[in-house]
């Protein structure tokens, strides 16, 4: 993940710390944003590699920040993981509408780790 | 019966007839040698004439009373039919009138030209307001504003609508869901060539919203914290572990096991509760099961492992067909991992997995505590444990097992188990192809 950007948007400071840390040992740039409108203005400035955004948060959810982003030249094929405790189906059925590069997981199911080794995963499949 | 007799009077007349000219022809010929018979003859020719003059008279008669009588009997069913189709249709205008559905007759363009009762109810207009409207000028569809327009367009062709869902706005402004149906009629009259049916289905749409609700909302808050602890613990131990004494990051272990058991619960009870609901989704494709159960079997060898238990499989035969994978792999999760909680250390659990033309069955069977007989019966009922289990291990939710006979069965298969106390148990499940 050398030099890689990974946004991530997510309200959750001890979470996204707690990730931050385990990405950058991984060697990649890691930026982070609390809010869903913050993001999107980070992102379209910054154009990152990847993009994590958590679709439960309090002014904007996930869903729209993605929405938003795949209406733009870049952000059309951004690759992006949306995180969320929604039960699968719904879940499921929001993320697939939002574009081919992205994929969604259900927090409870995945650690830390195997996070970071999806988005390995994920930015390998962009080369 | 008339006709008939008439008829046979008719034949005898001939009948008669016949025989007298034949009486007299033969006479003829004494009269001719003797002509002083001739009078005779002529007395009894005239009394036989008399006689066939009164009852020609009389077959006559006969016959106008047979007819007329028939006719009287035609006039009296027609008019009786005439009374029982009026009968019928007073019936039907009253049944159309009074009945709970709405019902309204329209002309291919839409126009109302018939509303029942429950139709201005359900529109909350009175008669001479809501005849004469446009019908689709009342329906809507909140996603697909086009469907209305392609009612509209079958309505005119004389093609019929069948069972669809639109919104219906109320004179009050209200709008409601409704089941809209437009069938054909074949009537000779211009403004009710479509019978049209509106159901209301507002409380069920909205029942149905709340539950999706509900239950997204749900997991979403049970989920939260969970999943953080989850991280919080699992970042300690592999991040942190050099600050942490090994008490310590044993009693983190506990943690994050304790809090994989609730993640699990939670998981199990937004099933249940959708399948409850009837919120569970069934979607059906090919399916490797064989590599499910490697997944499943992979996912708790560390726990087998850990209790030094032996899991082992085999399978058999093509297990690869048409069913919900996921809940397979639920119904999986939830045997094995109860066949590992029940068996003791130094124990196995094996998983077997065969398959025939029509079925495939997948059998996980322990070593374990087994169940007892007596509670045998119940062990499939919701919120069941059985007396040993709860003394093996304290806790347990006793909905698995409710579950994945649920489960089984909303797959189209079976569940079944054969136990022995203090030897083991099997379960096995069998799914059809």
């Amino acid at each position: 993940m050398n030099g890689k950007q990974i946004l991530i948007i997510d309200d959750d400071v001890a979470f996204t710390e707690m990730l931050a840390e385990i990405l950058k040992a991984e060697g990649a740039e890691v930026m982070v944003e609390h809010d869903g409108a913050a993001g999107i203005e980070q992102a379209l400035r910054v154009h990152p590699d990847m993009l994590l955004i958590d679709v439960m948060m309090p002014r904007m959810s996930g869903i729209s920040v993605l929405e938003q982003l795949r209406g733009d030249d870049w952000g059309k094929g951004v690759p992006a993981l949306l995180l969320t405790n929604m039960t699968q189906p719904e879940a499921m059925a929001a993320s697939m509408e939002k574009g081919p590069p992205t994929e969604y997981l259900l927090k409870t199911d995945w650690t830390l780790d195997q996070i970071s080794e999806k988005v390995k995963q994920l930015l390998a499949t962009q080369e | 019966m008339r006709l008939f007799a008439s008829l046979l009077a008719f034949f005898l007349l001939i009948a008669g007839v016949f025989l007298v000219y034949e009486n007299f022809a033969s006479r003829i010929e004494t009269i001719e040698r003797d002509p002083i018979y001739a009078q005779e003859t002529a007395q009894e020719l005239l009394q036989y004439l008399l006689l066939a003059a009164i009852g020609a008279v009389l077959l006559l008669a006969l016959l106008i009373y047979t007819v007329l009588s028939m006719q009287t009997s035609a006039r009296r069913l027609a008019y009786k039919i005439s009374r029982d189709i009026s009968f019928t249709k007073e019936q039907f205008r009253r049944f159309y009138e009074l009945s709970p559905v709405p019902y309204l007759l329209i002309d291919p363009k839409g126009v109302i030209t018939r509303p029942n009762k429950a139709s201005l109810r359900f529109f909350g207009e009175v008669e001479e307001e809501l005849r004469g409207q446009n019908i689709f000028e009342y329906l809507s569809h909140p996603e697909k504003p086009e469907k209305i327009t392609r009612y509209k367009d079958r309505t005119a062709r004389r093609i019929p609508v069948e069972q669809k869902e639109v919104q219906v706005t109320k004179r009050s402004g209200e709008v409601r869901w409704a089941l809209l149906s437009i069938e054909n009629l074949d009537s000779q009259e211009e403004g009710q060539t479509g019978l049209v049916t509106v159901v209301d289905i507002h409380e069920q749409k909205e029942l149905d919203r709340m539950k999706t609700e509900f239950l997204s909302l749900a997991s979403h808050q049970l989920r939260s914290p969970l999943s953080n602890l989850k991280w919080y613990i699992d970042f300690l131990l592999k991040r942190r572990s050099s600050e942490l004494s090994d008490e310590v990051q044993g009693y983190l272990q506990k943690m994050y096991r304790r809090n994989q058991d609730m993640i699990e619960l939670v998981n199990t009870l937004l099933n249940l509760s959708r399948l409850e609901m009837g919120r569970l989704q069934v979607s059906k494709e090919q399916t490797d099961v064989a590599a499910l159960v490697d997944s499943v079997v992979e996912e708790l060898e560390p726990e087998a492992h850990d209790k030094n238990i032996k899991l082992d499989q085999s399978l058999t035969g093509d297990l690869t067909f048409s069913t919900d994978g996921k809940l397979v792999r639920i119904i999986l999760q939830n045997l094995l991992s109860n066949a590992l909680r029940y068996t003791p250390a130094g124990g196995s659990v094996f998983v077997r997995g065969s398959a025939s033309s029509s079925l495939v069955r997948i059998e996980v069977q322990d070593t374990g505590a087994g169940i007892p007989p007596e509670e045998q019966s119940r062990i499939f009922s919701k919120l069941y444990r059985a007396s040993n289990a709860k003394e093996i291990e304290a806790n347990g939710n006793g909905i698995g097992l409710y579950m994945c006979k649920s489960l089984a069965e909303g797959l189209g298969g079976s569940i079944t188990f054969t136990s022995k106390l203090n030897e083991g148990t099997s379960f096995v499940v069998e799914l059809p192809r």
